[in-house]
């Protein structure tokens, strides 16, 4: 059946025979709009490097000449591949380990990791970066005084340093490389080591020989992840490594807008670079990825794996897994909380605990800007939820059914802006709406743009994999019974789909909430958004309000991820 | 030799314990090739990972080659990388960063045997598989039959006292399946290595083996050679599982040294009563064993049912018969197109060496 319908390109009008024109107009205006928030931040990106800048009369590459030539611009490559680089390494480390941990062993608290470990990728990046200054700031950091008075004569830990810039960033992912290990290890038949086992070989040798060899393609794909996602992270350079006097690219970014007059043109050329750098980094990846099919093993299902019977080293590595939750989760939220609650910085004490108030929580939602990002904060989150759901479920509809020419070509720009670090859609659009003639610069309207730019290709692929699992035939009957696209749309697809609807939204709100590096370059006067505020609250020295405000924050979006998880599991309990 | 002793394991399934295995006692000989047999789910693998010591089981122990590698109450438990077995997994598990002849060598140099020696037996091993020529090239570039090729060389080269063997043609094609396994069979005598093999595979079982042993529900019901589990069963599970029977019910009696057994059908004489002379039991009788004729036979009338050819089913080189004999449909094998249509009234004989009595247990 599908070869008698001729295939046409997506932009051609066909009349299908009988009825008229049926050409599904939502989806394909859905495709248009995806495709121009993909491609136009960095069209006008590379446009306003080469065009704009120093203001009419500039030559082409002024901007690239003065961005090159800035003193310390070559160390600020360096402090980028370094901090980036070094981050990666210990998520990797950390997350591998625990993936291990959690999959081959009988380690205790195995349960907790899958549900504790992950609360740092609910939290904001600005929260969980002020809550390590907190507690290793040489001169208020928790640990730091904790050190003192056991006799240490000076601060043992300093935050801001290079080191300290990748301890936050390292700890703050690392559940992410756990996610990732996990799955490679899930994937990876357990007889390949026991064979090895069998064959005579101790746990070191075969740990060395089998099995990081072969999983040494997904540690070096998930190493390239982490590197271009720290490349592009804004949070740990601005609050740490700014003060500290370390420049990196993001952070070099962010400055360029802000001062007056603002440098786009040095904010684009430096965007391009961070992009440059990400798109050999995923490149590289996706090559070790075709590289890993080789890999494939005999079956391709999941591995119930043999659990290694750890013996008495259960305790240890047990008592490692609660140090290592303590860390990411326990003490981060614990120092915010404390400090919440008290008039001044003050360690643990009696007198301390004698002066915990409510105040901070009275004065912080008091500030006019607190009350004004908590509203856009919310318009934004569900518009952008229930706008990238729609829109993904037409775009995919697009992708994954219609039989049009040029539909993969639609997948791939439609999901390209996955690549793109935050900050760099965010001077991508400062470009694009201060050349085209649309005044939204400043507006929440830019924001929603930038917030929908950034998470329409994760709604795409949500609902494509969806899709994908819908029998093609239960369309088709539809359409056999003599419905429209529309009520095909309307009456089929969406509540086939409303599972992946409502999970993908309900993470959309959360990323929402919590984005940050492209917000803090598009915000405005009247038009901000919490994770700028806070930033804000931070940059004046309100470190009590700030406390109180991310402690809220991160209890709505800790109930926000919960919520999630119940839907999750739900949908998986009964599926359809 | 293995001998496994009273060997006991569960595993828990949420907050439930499964008994995957419960006190299986057996052993092999020298150089023989053993057999477990078995539904999935038995326990067969479960059996297989304690020998080998890549399960720890939660009662019993475990000897090889007269050495205790495995007790529970002894305390004794030798990790696997130090019994010095063979072992052909499921899925080969050929570790695919490797090339064929780095995948067979790998035992040896963890051994840290002498290059020469490895290259040495290396090509023994290979050659012995048939792989002899690939040595160069990528494992993941040979075809399942290859890989299970490999496998084996991989768990011989080293010479083990023990050969372990986990369903291991079992991703085969039916033809590949039958002459790799008679290679197997081949290779393992002039090997001479103590053989442990586990299949659901009753074919494979019977023809492969020494010995057979029967397992359902993670016991151990039967062991023998393969003509005796199989002429023999001692049990119903065995009789309805090892080869295609017809089972009926019926009442064992002996008198005057003769065995009788009275079902639904009527009354047949058996020559084999199992040691047994009288009580409730169920006949085995092998569609096989079953000969239909047309005529009554001139007999003295014992063993003789007549009945309806319900219907035939040619299937190449053998044909199956159902007869309808008083309520009860029975099947028969014979050669090529051997039975009259469907719709005769023909005669059913037993030979009453062929009518084998299995007592009928408490499972019924």
């Amino acid at each position: 059946m599908s070869q008698a319908v001729p295939s046409r390109p997506f932009w051609r009008l066909s009349p299908a025979p009988g009825r008229g024109y049926s050409w599904p107009l939502v989806p394909s205006l859905a495709s248009l709009a995806a495709a121009y928030l993909a491609l136009s931040p960095v069209i006008f990106l590379i446009y306003g490097t080469l065009v704009g800048g120093d203001g009419p009369g500039q030559s082409l590459f002024a901007s690239y000449l003065r961005a090159y030539t800035a003193p310390g611009a070559v160390r600020m490559l360096g402090n980028s591949v370094t901090y980036a680089a070094g981050a990666a390494v210990l998520s990797l480390l950390l997350g591998t380990i625990l993936a291990w941990l959690h999959e081959r062993t009988n380690t205790a608290f195995r349960g907790t990791l899958f549900i504790l470990g992950i609360v740092p990728l609910i939290l904001p990046g600005v929260l969980f970066t002020i809550a390590w200054i907190f507690l290793l700031s040489p001169n208020i950091g928790l640990v730091n005084l904790a050190a003192r008075t056991l006799g240490v004569p000076t601060a043992p830990f300093n935050i801001y340093s290079l080191g300290g810039m990748i301890w936050v960033d390292g700890l703050h992912y690392s559940p992410f490389a756990f996610l990732m290990m996990s799955a490679a290890f899930r994937s990876m038949n357990p007889a390949l080591e026991e064979s090895a086992f069998v064959s005579g070989a101790g746990l070191g040798t075969t740990v060395r020989r089998i099995t990081l060899r072969l999983m040494a393609p997904s540690l070096l794909s998930v190493f390239l992840l982490l590197f271009i996602r720290n490349l592009g992270t804004f949070e740990v350079p601005a609050l740490i490594g700014r003060p500290a006097g370390i420049e990196v690219f993001t952070a070099k970014i962010w400055a360029a807008t802000r001062r007056y007059p603002p440098d786009f043109g040095l904010a684009g050329v430096y965007a391009l670079t961070l992009l440059l750098l990400t798109s050999v980094g995923l490149f590289v990846n996706s090559r070790l990825l075709r590289d890993t099919r080789r890999y494939a093993t005999v079956t391709g299902e999941g591995f119930r794996g043999r659990v290694l019977d750890l013996g008495p080293w259960r305790a240890v590595t047990g008592a490692g897994v609660l140090a290592y939750l303590t860390i990411i989760a326990l003490m981060p939220l614990a120092v915010l909380l404390w400090n919440s609650f008290l008039p001044f910085f003050m360690p643990p004490s009696r007198q301390a605990l004698a002066a915990v108030t409510l105040h901070n929580y009275a004065v912080a939602f008091s500030y006019p800007q607190v009350a004004r990002g908590l509203r856009n904060s919310l318009i934004l989150a569900v518009g952008t939820a229930a706008l990238t759901m729609l829109i993904s479920a037409s775009v995919a509809w697009m992708v994954v059914r219609s039989r049009t020419r040029g539909r993969w070509l639609l997948d791939v720009v439609a999901t390209f802006p996955i690549t793109l670090p935050g900050i760099v859609i965010g001077v991508g659009l400062i470009w694009t709406y201060l050349t085209l003639p649309v005044p939204i610069y400043g507006t929440l309207w830019i924001l929603l743009i930038a917030y929908l730019t950034r998470f329409l290709p994760y709604g795409i692929r949500a609902c494509g994999a969806a899709l994908t699992q819908i029998h093609r035939e239960l369309e088709d009957a539809g359409e056999l019974s003599g419905g429209t696209w529309g009520v095909r749309f309307r009456r089929i697809v969406l509540p086939l789909l409303r599972p992946a609807l409502i999970a993908g939204g309900t993470y959309i709100l959360i990323v929402s909430v919590r984005e940050f590096s492209s917000s803090v370059l598009l915000w405005g006067p009247r038009a901000e958004v919490l994770s700028v505020v806070l930033f804000d609250l931070w940059q004046s020295g309100l470190f009590q309000q700030v406390s109180a405000m991310g402690s809220a924050l991160c209890a709505g979006l800790i109930v926000l991820a919960a919520a999630f998880w119940w839907v999750n599991r739900r949908q998986e309990l009964n599926p359809g | 030799m293995v001998r496994v002793e009273g060997l006991t394991k569960h595993f828990r399934v949420g907050n439930r314990t499964i008994q995957a295995v419960g006190g299986v006692t057996f052993s092999i000989p020298q150089g023989a090739f053993f057999t477990l047999l078995g539904p999935s789910g038995c326990g067969k693998t479960t059996i297989l990972r304690c020998i080998a010591g890549l399960e720890q089981p939660d009662a019993g122990e475990v000897w090889l080659d007269e050495r205790l590698v495995y007790s529970h109450s002894r305390g004794t438990a030798i990790p696997p990388h130090r019994r010095d077995l063979g072992v052909v997994f499921q899925s080969y598990a050929i570790w695919p960063h490797m090339t064929v002849y780095e995948n067979a060598a790998f035992p040896l140099e963890v051994r840290r045997r002498p290059g020469g020696e490895v290259r040495r037996r290396v090509r023994e091993v290979l050659e012995l598989v048939g792989l002899d020529g690939l040595e160069a090239r990528p494992a993941p570039s040979l075809s399942g039959g290859q890989q299970q090729r490999l496998a084996l060389a991989r768990a011989l080269v080293h010479a083990p006292k023990v050969l372990l063997l986990d369903e291991p043609l079992s991703n085969l094609d039916a033809k590949l399946r039958e002459q790799l396994g008679r290679e197997l069979k081949s290779i393992q005598r002039r090997v001479g290595v103590t053989t442990c093999y586990v299949t659901h595979d009753q074919a494979e079982a019977l023809t492969l083996s020494d010995v057979v042993g029967v397992m359902t529900e993670g016991r151990l019901i039967q062991t023998g050679p393969p003509r005796e589990v199989y002429a023999h069963p001692h049990d119903p599970f065995v009789a309805w599982f090892v080869g295609a029977a017809n089972l009926l019910p019926g009442r064992l009696e002996t008198v005057n040294g003769i065995a009788m057994v009275t079902t639904a059908c009527g009354s047949l004489r058996c020559a084999s009563p199992n040691g047994l002379s009288s009580g409730e039991v169920l006949l085995c009788l092998r569609p096989e064993d079953i000969k239909i004729v047309t005529d009554r036979p001139v007999t003295d009338g014992l063993n003789v049912w007549s009945g309806i050819l319900e219907d035939v089913v040619f299937s190449g080189e053998s044909s199956e018969a159902y007869v309808r004999v008083t309520g009860t449909t029975l099947r028969a094998r014979g050669a090529g197109a051997a039975f009259p249509p469907a719709g005769t009234t023909v005669y059913v004989v037993f030979p009453p060496e062929r009518c084998v009595v299995v007592p009928r247990g408490a499972a019924g």
